[in-house]
């Protein structure tokens, strides 16, 4: 049983994060109804996943995955509390209204060449954000979060979306630079990543 | 130790501000990169320098020489750091790539004369090709 949970809070990471994978290959053929099928799929699956979550996590409290078992100082760990369930179960529902709606609102240039499966990478990335237990790892999801939030922008290289997005791709390379000196900041004063301690 | 590479961290700050302060974006990228170069020492420097130990000792091995190993050198902050270095790199490779698209549209790397507004932006573009956009 342990296993099984330890299984389920990497669900909502690992569920967008390979179905990216797979979509970046179906991306390759250039077939929009295959793609829009299976982003659809993915982010349905969300749905079911986080709720049997945040029921584990009415029944047991607070879940914790550690990586190939590492104690918790040492090894990247994955808390499942309230604050991450709610946020993740949210993130799947206005996920999967965000991707019926994005069914016909996105142009089909962009959904032919690489809008699904950035569109899943995103989520991987704000599921793991919630979902991590150690502060250089919410560095790292965020950073995933980022470089996928810039892609999505500044597809279709219009004119006005350029010059968007570089504005915001320069401010969130400062703010993104602050964190990391936070981080390590943090980490010499307390001496630990981890989030819970 | 420390101090010389306080004094080395706060250099690189203070040029990469200069940097980022031009009013050109290479220079503002070449500022961001010595930016995360700066962090990178900083976080080296934090994770408590040492010279000449080992970053793990096995339990059995604690002996080496007839000397008993109490300390070690801290292996985390290079991790950190390794991973650090990778996303900065691919960070900046994107934001170059931006510049250079910008570049192409607009023929200028100046801020100054990217003044316009995304949404000004917009409405200039729709101006431009009779409301097709």
């Amino acid at each position: 049983m342990k296993l099984f949970d330890s299984w389920l809070v990497l669900s909502p990471i690992l569920v967008p994060f390979a179905g990216a994978a797979l979509l970046v290959f179906l991306s390759y053929y250039q077939r929009i109804k295959v793609q829009q099928r299976f982003s659809l799929v993915l982010s349905i699956l969300q749905l079911p996943l986080t709720l049997l979550l945040a029921w584990r996590f009415s029944q047991k409290g607070i879940l914790v995955m550690q990586a190939s078992n590492w104690p918790a100082p040492f090894g990247i760990s994955f808390v499942a509390d309230a604050l991450s369930v709610l946020m993740v179960v949210i993130v799947a529902m206005v996920g999967l209204a965000v991707n019926i709606y994005a069914l016909s609102d996105i142009g089909k240039d962009h959904q032919r060449f690489a809008y699904h499966p950035l569109y899943q990478l995103l989520i991987a990335g704000l599921n793991g954000a919630f979902l991590t237990g150690d502060l250089f790892n919410l560095y790292v999801w965020f950073e995933i979060l980022l470089i996928s939030s810039f892609v999505l922008l500044s597809l279709g290289n219009d004119r006005a979306q350029i010059r968007g997005a570089l504005s915001y791709v320069l401010l969130n390379l400062i703010a993104s630079a602050f964190f990391l000196m936070a981080t390590g900041m943090l980490y010499g004063y307390s001496g630990s990543l981890n989030l819970p301690i | 130790m420390e101090s010389l590479l306080s004094i080395t961290v706060g250099l690189l700050f203070a040029s990469a501000i200069y940097l980022m302060l031009r009013r050109n974006l290479i220079k503002f990228i070449f500022g961001l990169s010595l930016l995360s170069n700066a962090i990178n020492l900083l976080i080296f420097s934090l994770g408590r320098l040492s010279q000449g130990l080992p970053p793990i000792v096995p339990e059995e091995d604690k002996i080496i020489h007839g000397k008993v190993i109490v300390d070690f050198a801290n292996p985390l902050p290079q991790a950190l750091i390794l991973t650090a270095i990778v996303i900065s790199f691919g960070f900046t490779a994107f934001a170059l790539v931006l510049l250079y698209r910008n570049y192409r549209q607009r023929d200028t790397l100046n801020t100054e004369k990217l003044k316009a507004s995304p949404l000004e932006e917009v409405y200039l573009c729709h101006q431009g090709s009779g409301g097709q956009g």
